[in-house]
C-alpha cells in the first residue's frame, strides 16, 4: 500500500487547528461541545464510521441487533477491519493470542470490549451514572491499597453537576447522599429517578434494614435506586427552579424524551432515551468544528526539543472492507487523545511515548464482575425495563477495603441474560440437555424465565503495573496499526472480594427465598480460585488506568487536569487517567474530569 | 408459491406446546416450513412428517401417548431429533441453527454447504415464543412504556 502524506485541504493553514481531538466517544464529544461553545477551531478525528449515527443508520443498527443470531453486547454495530475492536465473544486468553482483536498474553484474559464507531462505547453502554465516594480518591492513605488521586470528591462536585446535565441523569439527590458523597444544598438531578423495577421492590421489601456480619464487619442492607443517563420525568427544581428539558434522539429531538422500557439499552436503545455521545455532538455548536469519521490516528509526532506534539498522523479510508487509505498530517495548538484507555495507550506507544514514569499502558483496570443468579420464589418480571435500576451500595466503602476489594451489588433486571444469554439461552439446556419439548418445555420455560434474576458484583480492581497494554510489531491490523497486546490477571485482593460477594449472594438468596443457580465454568479462561472457592469473572467494559494521573511526572503520565507531564500541548483523557476506580461505574467521573480538562484547555488557548 | 403441508403445523404445535393458531398468528409458519425444507432437505422433512403422522396414529388423539411416541420416535431418533429440535428452536428463539455435518452426510440433501446459523425472517426475533413464555415484551422490539417495569409481571406476554 502506497502511503501519501497530504494536508486535508492542500492549504498550509487549513490543516492547523486550535485543538485536534482523537475520538468521538463521550470524552471527545464533551470536549468538542465545550470548545465549540468558545468558538475554537476544532477537528475531531474518529476512527470508526458514522453508519449508526443517522436516523436511518440507527434504525438499521436496531435491525442488525434483531437479526444477529448471537446477541453479543456490540452486535448492533458492524465489524470494521480498518478500526477493529474486541468482542466479548473472542476474548480467549493464552500465550498464543486470541482469535479476536486483542493479543491476550494472560495469565488471564482482560474480559471487556468496546466499540470503534462514532459515539464509541456510549452506543451500547448501560448508562449507570454513579459518583465516586470521597474515600475512593484516597485508598492508599485510608486502606493501604492502590493509589491516591491528586484531586478528590470536593474538587469534582461542580464538574459532576455539569456531567449530570450533559448526560441527562435521572436520580433523586437525597437518595444518593451516602458513603460520604455530598451535594450542594438544593441540588436536584435533571430528572427524577427512573422508577425501580418490580424486582427491586421485591428485594427491597425483603432486605431493607436487615443486618448481617461479613468478614468481621457489620452491614445493614438497603436497596438503592441508581442514577442513570436515561430520560425520565424532568425535575422542576433542577437548576435553582429553572427545570430541565430532556434531550431527545440525535437528529430526531422530538423522540426519545422518556425511557419506554424497550429493555435493550445494551446493545442499543431503540428510542434513544438513553444518553449516547451522539446527543452531545447533535446539540453542540459545530460551526467551527469538523468531525471526520473513518479517520484512524496512527501516530503523534513529537518535537524533540520542546516535547510538544508537532503533528497528528491519521489514515482515511472509504470502505471498511478494504485496507486502502490515504495518510494525512494535521497540526494543532493542543492535541487531545480521547480514544479509550486501551487505544490511547496504543497510540502513545506507537508514537514512542512511554512517558518519564514509564507508566503508559500500565495499571490497566476493569471491574471484574462476579455474576450470581437465582430463581425467585415468585415471578419477578425478568427481562423488563433498563438492565439495572437499583443496587446495594454498602460494600463499596468502609474499612474492609483494607483486606478485600470493595464492590457494588447490581440487581439485574434481565434474568440470566448476562450469564447465559437468557431468555433464548435458556432453551438449549432444557431441550438439548434435559430433553424437554412440547407442553413440558413450555411449562418449564414459563416457570423459570419470569423468576430469573442475577446479582452482579462489580469489584474494585486496584492498579498493578503488571496488568498492561503493550504493542508488538508482529501484531497489526489490516491498515498496519498495532493490535493491543494485553497482560492481565485478577489478584488476591479482588478474589477475596469475590469470596465475600459469593457469601453475600448466598445470604441474600436465602433471605429472599430464592434458589441459587450460580455456575462456575472451570473450562473458561476467566476461571480463578481463592482458597476452596472457585469463580469465573466477567468484564464490565470499564477499561481504565493506562495513563494514570498523579502528582509528578515520576509517578504518573498526566497531571490532575489530564495534561501530559512530558508533552505540554497534549491532553490524554478518559478512564485511563483514573489511578483507581473504586467500585463505581467510571463514566460519570470520567465526564466530570473532561469538563475540568475543557476549562483548562480554554484557559490555555 | 410454496405450499405448506398442514402436518407441519401439527408437528410444530406438538413440539412447542403452543396451539396451531398461536403459531400461525406469528405469521412465520410458511417461512419456517420453507427454512426446514431448504436446510434439512425436502426428503428429510417429508420423512420427519411421516414419522410424526405415524406417531399420531398410534397415539389415537391421546396427548400423553403422543408425547411419549414423539419422545422415542422423533426427539430421540438420530435422524429426526436434530431437525425436530431445530424446529423448536425456530419457534422459540427465531434462530435456525446449522445442522451438524454428520447429520447432513447421513440424512441431508445436497444443501449441506449452504447450511449456516441465521435468523430467517425480520420478525423472527420479535415474534419468537420465548418472550411469551417469559412474560416479557421482546427486548428492543417493543416499547411497553415508561415505568412498565415497575408493575408486577403478567403471566404471559401477548402483544
Ligand atoms: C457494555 C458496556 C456497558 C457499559 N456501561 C457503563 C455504565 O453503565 N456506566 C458507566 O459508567 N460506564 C459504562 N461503560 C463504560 C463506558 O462506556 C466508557 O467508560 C465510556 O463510553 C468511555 O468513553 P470514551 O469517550 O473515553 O471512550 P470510547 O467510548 O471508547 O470512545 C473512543 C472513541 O475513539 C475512537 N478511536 C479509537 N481509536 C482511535 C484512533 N486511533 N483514531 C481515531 N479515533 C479512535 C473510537 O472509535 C471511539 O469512537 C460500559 C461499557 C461497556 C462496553
Ligand atoms: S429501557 Fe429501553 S427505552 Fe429505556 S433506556 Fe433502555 S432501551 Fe432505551
Amino acid at each position: 500500500m502506497e502511503d501519501t502524506v497530504s494536508s486535508v485541504a492542500g492549504n498550509a493553514r487549513a490543516d492547523h487547528h486550535d485543538v485536534v481531538i482523537v475520538g468521538s466517544g463521550i470524552n471527545g464529544a464533551i470536549l468538542a461541545k465545550a470548545l465549540g461553545a468558545h468558538h475554537k477551531r476544532v477537528l475531531v478525528l474518529e476512527a470508526g464510521t458514522n453508519e449508526a449515527s443517522t436516523t436511518d443508520g440507527y434504525r438499521d443498527a436496531v435491525r442488525a441487533f434483531h437479526s444477529a443470531p448471537v446477541k453479543t453486547l456490540n452486535s448492533a454495530y458492524r465489524r470494521n477491519p480498518n478500526a477493529p475492536y474486541p468482542d466479548v465473544g473472542d476474548l480467549a486468553a493464552g500465550p498464543h493470542g486470541a482469535p479476536g482483536y486483542f493479543v491476550q498474553r494472560g495469565p488471564r484474559p482482560y474480559a471487556s470490549d468496546y466499540a470503534r464507531v462514532q459515539g464509541g462505547a456510549s452506543m451500547y453502554w448501560l448508562g449507570t451514572c454513579l459518583r465516586m465516594p470521597p474515600e475512593d480518591f484516597r485508598t492508599r492513605t485510608l486502606f493501604g491499597q492502590g493509589l491516591d488521586w491528586p484531586i478528590g470528591y470536593d474538587e469534582l462536585v461542580p464538574y459532576y453537576a455539569r456531567a449530570e446535565r450533559e448526560m441527562g441523569v435521572s436520580a433523586n439527590a437525597g437518595e444518593q447522599a451516602y458513603g460520604g458523597m455530598w451535594f450542594p444544598e438544593d441540588y436536584a438531578y435533571p430528572m427524577y429517578r427512573i422508577p425501580p423495577s418490580h424486582l427491586d421492590r421485591v428485594m427491597a421489601r425483603q432486605l431493607n434494614g436487615k443486618a448481617l456480619s461479613l468478614g468481621g464487619q457489620e452491614y445493614t442492607l438497603q436497596v438503592r435506586s441508581m442514577p442513570q443517563a436515561r430520560n425520565s420525568v424532568p425535575n422542576p427544581a433542577y437548576d435553582g427552579g429553572r427545570g430541565y428539558r430532556p434531550v431527545g434522539a440525535a437528529g430526531d429531538p422530538e423522540h426519545g424524551l422518556r425511557c419506554v422500557g424497550s429493555a435493550s439499552c445494551m446493545p442499543i436503545c431503540p428510542s434513544q432515551a438513553k444518553y449516547t455521545a451522539l446527543k452531545t455532538l447533535d446539540t453542540a455548536d459545530l460551526s467551527r468544528t469538523t468531525v471526520l469519521t473513518r479517520a484512524v490516528v496512527s501516530e503523534l509526532l513529537v518535537d524533540p526539543a520542546s516535547g510538544r506534539i508537532s503533528g497528528v498522523k491519521y489514515q482515511r479510508y472509504q470502505d471498511s472492507g478494504s485496507p486502502e487509505h490515504t495518510t494525512h498530517l494535521v497540526t494543532a495548538d493542543i492535541v487531545v487523545l480521547a480514544a479509550h484507555a486501551i487505544e490511547n495507550a496504543k497510540v502513545l506507544l506507537a508514537s514512542g511515548i512511554e512517558s518519564s514514569s514509564g507508566l503508559v499502558g500500565k495499571n490497566l483496570m476493569d471491574h471484574p464482575t462476579l455474576i450470581t443468579r437465582a430463581l425467585a420464589a415468585d415471578p419477578v418480571g425478568a427481562f423488563r425495563g433498563p438492565g439495572v435500576t437499583s443496587g446495594i451500595e454498602v460494600f463499596r466503602t468502609g474499612p474492609a477495603r483494607a483486606n478485600r476489594a470493595g464492590y457494588r451489588v447490581e440487581i439485574g433486571n434481565w434474568g440470566w441474560a448476562w450469564s447465559s444469554g437468557a431468555p433464548a439461552g435458556h432453551l438449549a439446556p432444557l431441550m438439548d440437555e434435559l430433553g424437554l419439548f412440547g407442553r413440558d418445555l413450555r411449562a418449564r420455560l414459563a416457570r423459570d424465565l419470569p423468576r430469573q434474576f442475577q446479582l452482579q458484583f462489580m469489584l474494585d480492581q486496584m492498579p498493578s503495573e503488571s496488568n498492561r497494554v503493550t504493542i508488538d510489531p508482529a501484531h497489526r491490523d489490516q491498515m498496519g496499526n498495532f493490535r493491543p497486546v494485553i497482560h492481565y490477571d485478577v489478584d488476591d485482593y479482588v478474589r477475596a472480594g469475590m469470596s465475600e460477594a459469593r457469601e453475600l449472594a448466598r445470604w441474600i438468596f436465602d433471605a429472599v427465598g430464592a434458589e441459587d443457580h450460580s455456575e462456575v465454568n472451570s473450562a473458561l479462561p476467566t476461571h480463578v480460585r481463592h482458597g476452596a472457592e472457585e469463580f469465573t469473572y466477567f468484564g464490565a467494559g470499564h477499561g481504565a488506568g493506562t495513563h494514570i494521573m498523579g502528582t509528578s511526572k515520576h509517578n504518573s503520565v498526566v497531571d490532575d487536569r489530564q495534561r501530559s507531564w512530558d508533552h505540554p500541548n497534549l491532553f490524554i483523557v478518559g478512564c485511563g487517567s483514573m489511578p483507581t476506580m473504586g467500585a463505581a461505574n467510571p463514566t460519570l467521573t470520567m465526564a466530570a474530569m473532561a469538563y475540568r480538562t475543557a476549562d483548562e484547555i480554554i484557559r490555555s488557548l | 408459491m410454496h405450499t405448506m403441508d398442514p402436518t407441519f403445523l401439527r408437528l410444530s404445535s406438538a413440539l412447542t406446546g403452543f396451539t396451531e393458531s398461536d403459531l400461525t398468528g406469528t405469521g412465520l409458519a410458511e417461512a419456517y416450513h420453507w427454512v426446514m425444507v431448504d436446510r434439512a432437505g425436502g426428503e428429510a422433512v417429508g420423512r420427519l412428517l411421516g414419522r410424526f403422522t405415524a406417531a399420531e396414529q398410534t397415539a389415537e388423539a391421546d396427548p400423553e401417548l403422543l408425547h411419549e411416541a414423539l419422545d422415542r420416535q422423533v426427539m430421540g431418533d438420530p435422524e429426526h431429533g436434530p431437525p425436530a429440535r431445530n424446529l423448536v428452536r425456530l419457534w422459540y428463539v427465531g434462530i435456525w441453527q446449522a445442522l451438524p455435518d454428520a447429520w447432513h452426510e447421513r440424512y441431508g440433501s445436497e444443501r449441506r454447504s449452504a447450511d449456516a446459523t441465521f435468523v430467517p425472517a425480520p420478525d423472527s426475533y420479535a415474534r419468537s415464543l420465548i418472550w411469551r413464555t417469559a412474560g416479557a415484551p421482546p427486548r428492543g422490539a417493543q416499547a411497553p412504556g415508561f415505568g412498565s417495569w415497575a408493575r408486577a409481571p403478567q403471566h404471559e406476554w401477548s402483544a
